[in-house]
């Protein structure tokens, strides 16, 4: 049952998430007003407002939302996937094969599409190694496959430090900035935005198994939850929106950790409710470090990975005070 | 019609024989007690009858069917477990944590109903644990989580309890209250309860039916009265026991080397 606690943290969660979107498309290296905006939207000629609103802002603030959402709903499951609260979506390897397949992509000359591409097959490839390599022919209990994935991760880790340090010059940013996670060539997609509806809905179907799932694997079994196959099922929820999240803006960091934390304390581990306010929450944050990315020193842009922490280490700080 | 049935069980964990050939059959109305020395084997005995694990040989039969031909869900609606010790990693609260005992008789969209609420304010009620409904779990004692523990059970409301040491961490007044709430909930759906007790003179104040066991090859079934002896016990535990007849029955006390 939803209470008025509930009720008031989603109508904030889907007010900010309006106006941030709205003043994301407002401000920047151009700014724009209220009424150009809606000109732009309305009528979609082919001025520099429009070109701006149309072709660079609304795709880069619906693929921040996206990414934020993925990001933050990734971290929720994988903290219930490993019955551990220090688990993020990239805990498994998955960021860290995507990173390694497109640092070498962009050490071949490729860009664009095929930058994406690299970073989807890498972390798909990523994901199944640790999928298999934990599985082996035991038990495949949470601490297993953490350290596993953990072990492939700083495996890629090397694997990513080599490549740096071979590389120079101009390509060196480019790469740090995708590693730090960055917005600014990121291509809207409708098969991500399916990804992530798809994902929600599943994860939504099986929130109150998470439930019991949280509780342990014994207890899951003794109230009727087959843990294997939930547990087979969040695993490839969870890889699958951070590999995609990863794919449309690299390794945008420490949402999947805090958000869901965040939510936490406000009202608990009810995944029924944690899980679609984390993915609000996770895409407000993210479109909200988007907007001062390309605002704090323009006309340069920061990485909105750098923002994401910047802004959300100090929220979650004050949040876990107040609770103790 | 029995509840529970156990044909030539045959289990062993990691390498380690806990029954050769166990034949048991658990009758609703009865109340049975599991005794035996640390290591034994009753926990992973308990989870077998509960169908957390396979056995290696042998059949167990729930309600006259086979307990891998039951669906989990359709299972734990009528077959509950009272694990060891809980464990919980994120916070939640008293009332949340009762409320989970609903999920194996809620559909996958259906969210909690007031009934269910009634069903959770009722058990924690029955357990004293009303007044911190709105706690954090990790704030309680352990006295108290193991009645929060048993909550739960009871609004899982199955018909078979099968309690892992349920007195654990409780203080004598709540042991004896709340294996008599225990009892009494499950003779009112005409149920059987199960149960691991490291304590013999709960077993023999609350049980019919005891089962000791001994090794894997000398597990001894029967009635409390005939089972419950000092030679048994002594079998048993391997050390001496004395028994003292008193005004509420035989006490069972440890003796000396």
């Amino acid at each position: 049952m939803y209470s008025s606690k509930h009720i008031t943290l989603f109508t904030v969660l889907v007010f900010s998430t309006i106006c941030i979107f709205i003043s994301s498309l407002l401000i920047g290296s151009v700014d724009i007003s209220a009424k150009q905006l809606l000109h732009a939207l309305w009528i979609q000629d082919d001025s520099l407002v429009s070109t701006v609103v149309l072709e660079l802002r609304l795709p880069r603030t619906v693929v921040g939302f996206m990414v934020g959402a993925m990001l933050a709903l990734a971290g929720a499951l994988m903290q219930v996937l490993l019955r551990n609260p220090l688990a993020e979506p990239y805990v498994l390897g998955v960021s860290g094969g995507a990173s390694a397949a497109v640092l070498i992509a962009m050490l071949s000359g490729l860009s664009g599409f095929w930058i994406s591409g690299c970073a989807f097959i890498g972390a798909m490839i990523s994901m199944l190694l640790v999928f298999g390599l934990a599985h082996g022919k035991g038990d495949w209990s949470p601490a297993r496959l953490l350290l596993t994935g953990i072990v492939i991760a700083a495996g890629w880790g090397a694997v990513i430090s080599l490549i740096l340090s071979i590389t120079q010059g101009t390509q060196l940013r480019g790469m740090l900035f995708w590693l730090m996670g960055d917005l600014s060539y990121a291509l809207y997609s409708h098969w991500a935005l399916m990804v992530l509806i798809i994902c929600l809905l599943i994860s939504l179907m099986i929130s109150r198994n998470l439930n019991v799932l949280a509780r342990g694997e014994l207890q899951a079994a003794t109230l009727g939850v087959s843990p294997k196959t939930v547990r087979y099922l969040v695993y490839f929820l969870a890889s699958l929106l951070a590999a995609t999240a990863v794919t449309l803006a690299g390794n945008v960091g420490f949402v999947g950790l805090i958000v869901p934390h965040a939510i936490r304390l406000m009202v608990g581990s009810d995944h029924r409710i944690l899980l679609p306010a984390a993915f609000l929450l996770g895409g407000c944050l993210v479109m909200l470090a988007d907007c001062l990315a390309r605002t704090v020193i323009a006309p340069q842009q920061l990485p909105v990975g750098v923002l994401t922490a910047i802004i959300g280490i100090p929220v979650f700080l004050v949040l876990l005070r107040r609770q103790s | 019609m029995s509840l529970l049935q156990a044909k030539s069980l045959a289990i062993s964990i990691a390498g380690k024989s806990i029954c050769n050939d166990l034949n048991v059959t658990m009758q609703r109305g009865e109340c049975w007690a599991i005794l035996g020395g640390n290591g034994v084997g009753k926990t992973t005995l308990l989870h077998t009858f509960a169908g957390l694990r396979a056995a290696d040989k042998g059949q167990i039969t729930f309600s006259d069917k086979l307990l891998e031909h039951w669906s989990r869900k359709l299972l734990s609606q009528r077959l509950g477990l009272l694990l060891q010790d809980s464990n919980d990693i994120f916070p939640s609260t008293v009332l949340e944590t009762v409320m989970i005992g609903r999920h194996p008789h809620l559909k996958f969209w259906e969210m909690e109903s007031q009934s269910d609420f009634e069903l959770a304010r009722q058990a924690l009620a029955d357990v004293s644990l009303e007044d911190v409904q709105d706690r954090q779990v990790n704030t309680l004692s352990g006295g108290e989580r193991r009645r929060l523990a048993i909550a739960t059970l009871l609004v899982q409301n199955p018909e078979l309890f099968l309690l892992d040491e349920p007195t654990n961490h409780l203080d004598m007044r709540y042991q004896i209250m709340l294996l008599e709430m225990l009892i009494k909930k499950a003779v009112a759906q005409d149920g059987c309860i199960c149960m691991v007790l490291h304590d013999a003179n709960l077993a023999r104040r609350y049980s019919t039916h005891i089962m000791l066991m001994i090794s894997p090859d000398d597990i001894v079934i029967g009635k409390v009265e005939d089972i419950l002896t000092e030679d048994n016990l002594a079998r048993l535990y391997r050390f001496p026991i004395k028994s003292v007849e008193t005004e509420s029955g035989r006490v069972f006390l440890p003796g000396s080397l």
